[in-house]
């Protein structure tokens, strides 16, 4: 009983078979959830339109293909930043 | 692992006792352990991530193919098949070279044949005139996004993922044959309808180009 030696191998047995548990159950979840499906199938439609149409939309990506006439060009300037900071045209 | 150490007999025991707490008195890989799990799990993420990278990469490369066989499709020739023969050929020489060969053919990544025509049916454009969408298209298949982690399971189940149709639309030059026949022979064909063209029997009259074809 005195002895010491080999109890921080029982108590690393317990631990092991603690957080093997642990990391079972977390296998067997990102399996059931589809974890990895999830991080790389379910970006792929954007990135497909991306890749197709330049677009992240991909409901509707050929609609906005650059080809398009109405991508080849716009009369819209960028959005004004503040409506306070607009600059004055008397400067 | 240190083999002397793991056999060292404890003092006042018994040779077999001896040698059982020096089985469970040896500390040694348990780290090894811990390491081979965490290794494992951490070799599987990088193994998505650079799934994920390495398609990218492989994206852009198989987009200059397309681009650079619609800028040869692009080109003037006599017909249009002479035409789509160019650009044909332009992929052949762009897909024979060593680095992209071994990339966009393998097992990894792969890319079809060029489809090169008119894709304006593909687009939501209503304007006939607006129909700008000739050029070259092909067919992309990323097979490396479909992986089975240790652990986690598959990475994509819809053979879908990984698909993708690039193009590139540059248009194409007016053939010769599209030029005499869409152009000039109709322009001759008006030309006479408004009276005597020329003095020679309308049976001997040829249409002749002045190279603006």
């Amino acid at each position: 009983m005195k002895g010491e030696a080999g109890q921080m191998t029982l108590e690393a047995i317990l631990i092991i078979a603690v957080l093997l548990g642990g990391a079972m159950s977390v296998a067997k979840m990102a399996k059931s959830q589809h974890w990895m499906e999830t991080l790389v199938s379910g970006p792929w439609k954007p990135v497909k339109a991306m890749i197709e149409d330049g677009t992240w939309n991909a409901n509707n990506s050929k609609a906005y293909n650059p080809a398009m006439m109405s991508r080849h060009g716009t009369y819209r300037g960028d959005e004004v930043q503040g409506q306070g900071e607009a600059a004055d045209p008397g400067q | 692992m240190d083999q002397s150490r793991s056999q060292v007999p404890i003092a006042g025991t018994r040779p077999s006792r001896a040698r059982a707490l020096a089985v469970i008195h040896n500390e040694y890989g348990m780290i090894t352990l811990d390491f081979i799990f965490a290794f494992t799990v951490a070799i599987s993420v990088m193994m998505v991530l650079f799934a994920v990278t390495v398609t990218f990469a492989m994206v852009e490369v198989a987009q200059y193919v397309t681009y650079t066989t619609s800028r040869a499709y692009a080109g003037a020739h006599d017909t249009p098949g002479m035409q789509a023969d160019l650009g044909n050929a332009r992929y052949k020489e762009v897909m024979a070279l060593s680095a992209i060969k071994t990339f966009l053919t393998g097992d990894w990544v792969a890319v079809g044949k060029p489809t090169l025509q008119d894709f304006s049916d593909e687009y939501p454009e209503t304007e006939a005139t607006n129909h700008v969408f000739v050029g070259a298209q092909i067919t992309f298949n990323a097979h490396l996004l479909h992986l089975n982690v240790p652990f986690f399971g598959q990475t994509a189940t819809d053979s879908g993922v990984g698909q993708a149709t690039l193009n590139s639309y540059l248009m194409r030059e007016v053939s010769t044959q599209e030029c005499r026949e869409n152009f000039t022979k109709k322009r001759f064909e008006n030309l006479k309808q408004i009276g005597p063209y020329s003095a020679a029997p309308a049976a001997e009259e040829a249409l002749i180009t002045d190279n603006g074809c």
